[in-house]
This record gives C-alpha cells, sequence and structure tokens, in this order.
C-alpha cells in the first residue's frame, strides 16, 4: 500500500492541537500508512451511488418551538474552568 | 452470592422479598472490593450513592411497586451522563466534570427503579479496542489478568464478567460493545441505530454510535434492551418505532430459522480454533431446527477503509467542544487559539489525537470529496449488500476472534465494523462452553439482524445459549499468597497449635531461668571471691607488720621468744600470697601487684636465724634494710602496694555489683515480654476456639437436595456458608458435573430434538 504524505502541522493547526515536534513526526508516519490503506477504496466505482449519512436516514426532524426546561445558569455555569459575574472568563478577543 | 446472579433471578428473589435491595447492592460493592484491585473495571464509584438507591428501591418494593429493574445494581461507561457524578471519558480533559443532568439512558433505568452507580473504566472517548488507552490505567480480563478486556467498553465488559454488578452499559461506535463482551465472555448488545436515544452519551461518530447493555444471559439484555428502547425528542436521530417485548420472544425455540453466514468472513488468516467453533455452532444450531444459508457479502474488503474515514471525521468534528472554554481542564494560552491548542494538547492522549489529526485531514479543504464523500457513497454499497442478503434470511452471522496481536487484530478490525456501516444490531454471547478453560481466546458468535428486527437476534442467541451453561463464572480472583494459607481451622490443626503455642511459651520460659540462673550464680561466686580476696589483703598487711615487728625485735635483742611469731607469721604470708595468686589468677593487674609484693617480702622479710649471729654482726640483707631507715621506706612501699590491690579489688567488686544489676533489670524485662506473648497466644487459641464453637453446633443436612438449615431456611451451601461464616465461594463446575452436561446437550441435540419439556 502507498503511503500518503500529510502535512501533519497544518492539520493540527485546522484542528487545535498543539504537538510536540515528536508527536508531528510519530503521527506523520502513522497517518501516512493508514492513508495508504484508505486509498483502496479508489478501486470502486461509486458513479451514481447517493451517499449515506446516517443508517436510518431521516429529514426535517423539528420539535415545537415553545420553552422547555433547562439547565440554570449555575448548573451551566458549575464545571467552568475559569467563571465570574455568572460568566465563563475567556482571554482577550479583540485587540 | 446475590452478585453473581442474572437480572431475573434476582428481580424474582427481591419480589418474593427474599432478599433486599441493599444486599444485593452490598455483595457488588463487596465484590468490587474484593477484586476491582485487580481488574480496575471502575475508575471510580459512589458507594453511599448506591446504597441510598439500594434503600430507596427496598421502600418502594416494601409498598408493592413493582418496576422491571427495581433494585438491580447497574454500572455506568463513563461516557454517559448521570446526574452528580464525575464524567471523564477515561481522558485527562474533561478535569473535574460533574453531569449536571441525566443521560436519556439513565432517566429510563432510574424510571425502571435500577440502582445507577458506578463509572466504568473505557478507552479514552471510546476510542480503542483494549482499553489500555485510559487516562486512568488499563483494565485487565477477569478471566486471565495478564490479558486485555476488549475495548472500548472494556471496563463494563469485566465488571459484568467479574460479578462485580448485574449488568451495565457501554456504547460502540465499531465494536466498542460486541468485542469486548466476546472477550470477557458475557452478553453484549449493540442495539439498530436510532433505537436508543443517544442524548447524554458523549459523541464519538454520531452516525454509528449506539448504547447498548453488557449482561449475563440473553433475557437480560433483552430486558434491559426494552427498558432503554424508544424515541426521544432530545435525539433527533432516535427512531419513532413502536418498543415491542423483545423479552417475551425469547422462546428458545429457533426451528425454521434463516440464518444467513457471510462467505467473504471465512477468510484466510482466521484462527482454526475461531473456525472450528464457527463450524461447531453452525452444526448445532442446524440440530436446533434453523436453516443455515450461505449469503454473500462483497464489499466486505472496504468496510475497515470506510469506518475509518467517516468515523474519524465524525469525531475531528465532535471533539472539538473539548475546548477548555466551558468546562474541563484549561491550559492558559494569550489568545483563544493558543488556549484551545495547548489545552486540547495536553488534554487528549495519543490515540486521540491520532484520530482527530487523521478525521480533520479527509474533511480539509480539497480532501472532502476525495476521502469523506466517496467513503459515504462505499458506505451504501456495503448497505445494499446486507439490505440483500437479507432477503434470504433472518440473521446473519458473523465471526468474532479476539486476540491480540497486531495481524490478527488488524483482521479483528476488518470484521468488526461492517454492520455498523449498514446500522444492523448485532448480539454476542459466548458460543463454547470451553469457554472456561480459554476464555479470552475462545470463538464468539455475533449475530447480525435487519433493522428493528431486534426480536429475530436475542431468539436466535437465546436458542443456542439456552442449551448452554449460563454460569461461566471467572475463576476465583483472591491474592494467590492468599490461597496458599489454610481456609479453615481443622481439628488437627487446632490441636497442634494448641500444643505447640505453651510448649514453645514453656521452652522459652526455661531457658530464660537457666540464663538468669547461670547469671545470678556467677556473680554470686564473684562478689563471695572478691570478699574473700579483700579479707586476705588485710591478713596478709596485719601478718607482715607482725612479721617485721619479731623479725626487728630479734634483731635487737637476739632474744628466741621473738622468733617463733616470726616464722609462724612469714608462713602465712607465703601462703596467703599463694592463695591470693590463686584466686586472682584471671585478673592480670593483681598478678602483677602480688609478684612484686613477694620480691619485697623475699628482700625484707627473708633471713636465716641460724647464721645471723654465728660473726656476731648483723650481715644479711635483710637485717641491714630492716635497721635501717631505708628499710621503714621499703615496709612503707609494701603497705602501699598491698593497699593498692585492696583499692582495685574494691573498684572492681563495686562494678561488678553494677553490671550484675543491669542483668537483672533485663532479664525481668525479657520475662515481661515472654509473658505477654504467651498471653497473646492464649488469647489466639481462645478465639479460634470461639469461632469453631460455631462449627460444633449440629447442622441439619437435607438428605435429599443435601442443602443446609439455618435459622428455619433451607440454604444452598454457598449460601450458608455466606451467611455463617462470610466465606465467599466461587462456582465452577467438577468434571462430573461438565460431563453429564455435555451428555445433556448430545441428547437434546439427537435426531428427533429435544424430549418434550415437562
Amino acid at each position: 500500500m502507498a503511503s500518503v504524505e500529510i502535512d501533519v502541522k497544518y492539520v493540527a493547526h485546522l484542528a487545535r492541537l498543539a504537538l510536540t515536534p515528536e508527536e508531528e513526526k510519530s503521527l506523520g508516519a502513522q497517518l501516512g500508512s493508514i492513508l495508504g490503506y484508505i486509498e483502496k477504496l479508489r478501486e470502486l466505482d461509486v458513479s451514481g451511488v447517493e451517499p449515506t449519512a446516517h443508517a436510518v436516514p431521516m429529514v426535517n426532524v423539528t420539535r415545537a418551538d415553545e420553552i422547555r426546561p433547562s439547565l440554570s445558569q449555575e448548573a451551566a455555569l458549575r464545571n467552568a474552568p475559569q467563571k465570574g459575574g455568572g460568566l465563563f472568563i475567556v482571554p482577550k478577543i479583540v485587540e | 452470592m446475590l452478585n453473581q446472579l442474572t437480572i431475573s433471578e434476582l428481580t424474582a428473589k427481591l419480589t418474593k422479598r427474599e432478599v433486599s435491595a441493599r444486599e444485593a447492592t452490598q455483595s457488588c460493592l463487596d465484590q468490587i472490593a474484593r477484586v476491582d484491585g485487580k481488574i480496575h473495571a471502575f475508575i471510580s464509584h459512589d458507594a453511599g450513592d448506591a446504597l441510598a438507591q439500594a434503600d430507596a428501591a427496598d421502600k418502594s418494593i416494601s409498598s408493592g411497586v413493582i418496576k422491571p429493574l427495581l433494585g438491580v445494581p447497574i454500572a455506568i461507561k463513563d461516557v454517559l451522563a448521570v446526574k452528580n457524578q464525575p464524567l471523564n471519558c477515561a481522558s485527562k480533559i474533561l478535569g473535574n466534570y460533574i453531569s449536571p443532568y441525566d443521560a436519556t439512558v439513565i432517566e429510563k433505568l432510574k424510571a425502571a427503579g435500577a440502582i445507577v452507580f458506578g463509572r466504568l473504566n473505557m478507552d479514552e472517548f471510546a476510542m480503542g479496542s483494549s482499553t489500555e488507552n485510559s487516562a486512568f490505567g488499563l483494565t485487565r480480563n477477569p478471566w486471565d489478568i495478564t490479558r486485555i478486556p476488549g475495548g472500548s467498553s472494556g471496563g463494563s465488559a469485566a465488571a459484568v464478567a467479574a460479578d462485580e454488578c448485574l449488568a451495565s452499559l457501554g456504547s460502540d461506535t465499531g465494536g466498542s460493545i460486541r468485542q469486548p463482551a466476546a472477550l470477557c465472555g458475557c452478553v453484549g448488545l449493540k442495539p439498530t441505530y436510532g433505537r436508543i436515544s443517544r442524548y447524554g452519551l458523549v459523541a464519538f461518530a454520531s452516525s454509528l454510535d449506539q448504547i447498548g447493555p453488557f449482561t449475563k444471559d440473553v433475557r437480560d439484555a433483552a430486558t434491559l434492551l426494552g427498558v432503554m428502547s424508544g424515541v426521544d425528542p432530545r435525539d433527533s436521530t432516535s427512531v419513532p418505532e413502536p418498543v415491542p417485548n423483545y423479552a417475551a420472544s425469547l422462546t428458545g425455540d429457533i426451528r425454521g430459522m434463516k440464518l444467513g453466514l457471510p462467505k467473504e468472513y471465512m477468510i484466510g488468516g482466521l484462527d482454526p480454533e475461531v473456525k472450528a467453533a464457527v463450524d461447531a455452532a453452525v452444526k448445532q444450531l442446524e440440530k436446533l431446527g434453523a436453516e443455515i444459508v450461505e449469503i454473500s457479502l462483497p464489499h466486505t474488503d472496504y468496510a475497515v477503509a470506510t469506518y475509518y474515514i467517516i468515523a474519524t471525521a465524525e469525531a475531528s468534528a465532535n471533539l472539538a467542544r473539548f475546548d477548555g472554554i466551558r468546562y474541563g481542564a484549561r491550559v492558559d494560552g494569550n489568545d483563544p487559539i493558543e488556549l484551545y491548542a495547548r489545552t486540547r494538547g495536553a488534554g487528549f492522549g495519543a490515540e486521540v489525537k491520532r484520530r482527530i489529526i487523521l478525521g480533520t485531514y479527509v474533511l480539509s479543504s480539497g480532501y472532502h470529496d476525495a476521502y469523506y464523500l466517496h467513503a459515504q457513497k462505499v458506505r451504501t454499497l456495503i448497505r445494499n449488500d446486507f439490505l440483500k442478503a437479507f432477503e434470504k434470511v433472518e440473521g446473519g452471522r458473523e465471526i468474532r476472534r479476539p486476540a491480540a496481536d497486531v495481524f490478527v487484530r488488524h483482521l479483528h478490525h476488518l470484521l468488526q465494523p461492517r454492520g455498523d456501516l449498514r446500522g444492523q444490531h448485532s448480539v454476542r454471547f459466548y458460543q463454547k462452553p470451553e469457554a472456561a478453560h480459554r476464555p479470552a481466546t475462545a470463538g464468539q458468535a455475533v449475530w447480525r439482524g435487519i433493522a428493528f428486527e431486534n426480536r429475530a437476534r436475542l431468539r436466535a442467541g437465546d436458542g443456542v445459549a439456552q442449551r448452554k451453561s449460563r454460569a461461566l463464572t471467572p475463576p476465583e480472583l483472591g491474592l494467590s499468597f492468599l490461597k496458599m494459607l489454610p481456609t479453615r481451622i481443622t481439628k488437627k490443626v487446632l490441636f497442634w497449635l494448641g500444643l505447640s503455642l505453651p510448649m514453645a511459651a514453656l521452652l522459652a520460659m526455661t531457658w530464660l531461668v537457666h540464663l538468669t540462673g547461670g547469671q545470678f550464680n556467677d556473680s554470686f561466686n564473684y562478689v563471695m571471691q572478691t570478699y574473700k580476696v579483700l579479707d586476705m589483703f588485710e591478713q596478709t598487711q596485719a601478718q607482715i607488720v607482725d612479721a617485721e615487728a619479731n623479725q626487728r625485735g630479734y634483731f635487737l635483742t637476739g632474744r628466741q621468744e621473738y622468733l617463733e611469731p616470726y616464722q609462724h607469721a612469714m608462713q602465712s604470708i607465703h601462703d596467703d600470697i599463694r592463695d591470693l595468686k590463686k584466686l586472682t589468677s584471671k585478673e592480670p593487674a593483681q598478678q602483677a601487684n602480688l609478684a612484686v609484693l613477694e620480691k619485697m617480702v623475699d628482700e625484707e622479710l627473708v633471713f636465716d636465724p641460724a647464721t645471723i649471729f654465728t660473726s656476731g654482726q648483723v650481715t644479711t640483707n635483710a637485717s641491714v634494710v630492716t635497721l635501717t631507715e631505708r628499710g621503714k621506706e621499703k615496709l612503707e612501699h609494701m603497705r602501699s602496694v598491698l593497699f593498692q590491690a585492696h583499692e582495685e579489688q574494691e573498684a572492681a567488686l563495686s562494678k561488678h555489683q553494677q553490671a550484675a544489676e543491669q542483668d537483672v533489670v533485663s532479664s525481668q524485662m525479657m520475662s515481661l515480654v515472654l509473658i505477654v506473648a504467651v498471653a497473646l497466644a492464649l488469647v489466639m487459641v481462645v478465639v479460634i476456639l470461639l469461632r469453631l464453637e460455631k462449627l460444633q453446633e449440629f447442622v441439619t443436612v437435607c438428605a435429599w437436595t443435601g442443602q443446609v438449615k439455618f435459622q428455619g431456611q433451607w440454604l444452598r451451601l454457598d449460601e450458608y456458608l455466606k451467611r455463617q461464616f462470610g466465606i465467599s465461594v466461587s462456582h465452577s463446575l467438577s468434571q462430573e458435573a461438565a460431563e453429564k452436561m455435555m451428555r445433556e446437550i448430545e441428547e437434546l441435540n439427537r435426531p428427533g430434538g429435544p424430549p418434550p419439556a415437562a
């Protein structure tokens, strides 16, 4: 099976995942060989075949637009790593 | 023991009020305390909360409430939200997360009366098939702790197999229920996708994930499936199909069922043992009246690659929510992007990172159509394979092969995810009675079924399982060194214990007395001898003075009357010095003193009276010495030598007395220690005797069933041992019973079918 080159650094940035140089190196090799294996799907002619997103296709599942019970502010904030004044605290986003 | 029962067995006992939910829960907690240190199926469990739920269940039972799971302890995989309990997905990234709500399945279990407890170990975010990828340490297979329990629901399977709970919940994306159930020898069921709400299940691959039960028999799996199934407004993928009575469909009769055996699964690389197990099962199914039909699933070879793409793509999207903002652990950064990356880099394990990267890659710009869309189309082809095959049969049969080497693992993966891609469900059960001997490598059967026809699969599984031993109880999980200790104290052991302990004490006492007596004797002799020496020193001094006085008188007057006392004194001096030398033979200092003294006596006091006046002159050295001033000095010197010897002897005596006093103190201490030791030994013997007292009562044993009468109740021997002595019992089959069972199975399989039920 062919090995596929993969730019791990770029993909890790897309995934918002900080990797050590060692991780980058080993992941690159491992994922390259997995992608090589996946290439075998190209043997199949899928022209005219509809994709399956879910095994049991259901569309437009909606519910009545009404207020239902939900988490209280206190419960929603209970697991926050940093909070204050009833809000999540995050690093500065705008200059 | 109650923890070893199936759900149906326990609920029967609870309804009849033979046992309480508290007793059942406590026996699970006891089992956890006993074996989980070795297996590590649980990440954590809240014993107080479980017992409180049990008490509430007991209250309901006593007020006549009837619910399908009332009072049944069920443990939960660490991927399902249970209100006010921790939820970690076996990952570091969730920190100290406490669920603020119940998953729908948990609500349903609680509504059905179950005691929901414990957080079961798993591969991090359900990614893996060995339960080695957990931030909380790995789980071991209860049948053989050197082997993996499978995964990702390894904790769920191990906990049921080790009787730490009556049943458990797991989740299955690409085999995470079925494979560990096979490896641990319990029943695992992945229901049809959409059958059970996923609300409150932490998502891995949303189009494949399903929650399912781990149980000890097929009936229990049917019961739990019935409780958990149904549409849920909080999960838009749950399907509004009516929920049938699954348990009622378990008739044990599979005559006329058409079962498919995919030819693509009997491929090269299959373990001969697994193939033999499948062949044997096929034969047995045919004997039981089922029809086995060969079917074909032509796209089998593409299933794993398709699964890799779809599952990782969905995982990369689902796991984006773990960013350190609203919950879980956080590693700070200078801006939000850096915070996300650092938090995720530190929080996720290697396997999760690998899948996120792969999933992100196949979804990234320019690759989405080539990988993800393409895989979804192949998924349609695989799905069509099954739809076509199911036109011929009711249930497809697949082979699972649980082994741990890389090649077989790969094959294993190859066999695993097909059913998941097409949305069919599977039920798995143990296949061979011999599994008791080689549980972790035993071949397993997996039943595939048409979507929402879960009943047929359960029926097929139950049809075979009913004719096999249910109680594949794992071997005793006690510590091996404890096995070396006698498990009971016989009269013989007690006799030797009772005899040897007092004998040992007596011998020790005698030895101590002997030792102390010898020391006392030595001290006494020494003191007596030293007093004698001191006495003799004083006597010698007196004799020297006497001899000198008479000698001087004789020299001055020449009268004979001085001579006799002089000679008498001299004789005494010589005798005394001789005796002193003997008495102080072990004291070099005194020997030296005596040598000096003897020399001086010879020089100053000895003379020959016969020759002294022959020349009319006093000529001898002694007489000169005596008559001059130097003589006086010499005499003084002699006295001081004696005085010094006397002093030294007295000093030695007082030193010796101190040592003797110390000896007395230490021998007193030793006696005390010995007395305490003897007292402890006696207390031990008494305690053992009191324990044995219980055994010496008359025990009434039923002559027909062998049951034991205890407090007015007839109990099985294992129940009796547990209640009377608190002895834990593990169940096994004797050679005789196993042979009998095999004969019965053969009898049932004989042409003509099983004999009609009575």
